[in-house]
């Protein structure tokens, strides 16, 4: 099976079929990606601003439970995300701003793994108002500047075609 | 009143926007970016207060409004912009009258809620206001997503 017969098979599947034929559909699935990327960046933004101290008002630890909402509104973010793939992916598999947008959330992804494994337990051992170490502030200014990117690019996605 | 918005499509910003092949791409990108800031927050903030998420004190939140109003900056910046490419159309569009209509309620239910919670205000009460905040907010969201279908 080449690459473009495993794109034609996305296209002919029910999903794919369902984002082109039902009309609300697009719109729907668009909404939920809005509303699912503003949910992960507002978890995001409590996380990473505490750690680099803009916000250490915030306990650490109670941030570090915003985890699994970040988790799960990426997890929307990925399914509505995968019915725009299937319903055109011709036009995004080969679109650059698409590429790049899936090069930095691989790149984010590989950051938030770093947090997880290099930081969160020293973390989660912070007392409020104590301020995070140096390569935490880095991994979270990664974070930050990674999804702005990663937004900006899913935007341009019409444009760069 | 259709002088008026000619002369906003025609000036200096609206031309530009409108002209420029990446004007109108950049103003939506930046848009986004805004929109992530201040809706992030608000959603964060009245998930808290409706028990989505539990741990993070409700008035811990103040921290992050800095951040939400600068995103709110943004995307009064970036929104008169667009606003300024598409005046003659933007302006008798339904949706986006409701959308502005929404944003001014729910920015107003941010600031009542806010203040009930400093107050020790009922909590159900609190939860209400809190409901129909981040119903307010979510209906912006749609209302200006729509501006591009309708």
């Amino acid at each position: 099976m080449t690459l473009d017969d495993f794109l034609q098979l996305l296209a002919d599947s029910f999903a794919g079929n369902m984002m082109r034929d039902i009309f609300w559909m697009w719109p729907f699935m668009e909404n939920l990606h809005f509303m699912g990327l503003a949910a992960l960046f507002g978890g995001l933004l409590a996380i990473d601003l505490r750690v680099i101290g803009i916000c250490r008002f915030i306990p650490m630890k109670a941030a570090l439970t915003l985890i699994p909402y970040v988790i799960a509104a990426f997890a929307l973010n990925l399914l509505t995300g995968i019915m725009f793939f299937t319903g055109d992916p011709y036009r995004y598999f080969y679109n650059l701003a698409f590429q790049w947008k899936m090069a930095l959330i691989v790149l984010a992804g590989i950051n938030a793994l770093w947090f997880w494994f290099g930081e969160h337990t020293k973390l989660s051992k912070l007392a409020d108002g104590e301020e995070a170490d140096v390569p935490a502030k880095i991994i979270a200014i990664a974070s930050l500047a990674l999804w702005v990117g990663i937004i900006v690019l899913g935007r341009l996605i019409p444009y760069l075609e | 009143m259709d002088d008026f918005l000619l002369s906003i499509e025609e000036s200096a910003l609206g031309v530009y926007i409108q002209e420029d092949p990446w004007g109108f791409a950049i103003a939506l990108s930046v848009h986004a970016v805004g929109m992530a800031m201040a809706l992030g927050v608000v959603m964060l903030v009245n998930f808290r207060i409706l028990g989505v998420v539990k741990q993070v004190p409700v008035l811990s939140h103040t921290a992050l409004f800095g951040t939400a109003w600068l995103g709110f900056i943004i995307n009064l910046l970036s929104g008169i912009a667009l606003y300024a490419s598409h005046a003659t159309e933007y302006t008798y569009q339904w949706v986006f009258i409701l959308k502005l209509t929404l944003l001014a309620i729910g920015g107003y239910l941010m600031k009542l809620t806010m203040e009930a919670v400093a107050a020790n205000g009922p909590a159900g009460k609190i939860q209400l206001m809190s409901f129909f905040c981040i119903s307010c907010w979510i209906g912006a969201v749609i209302t200006g997503r729509l501006m591009a279908y309708f």
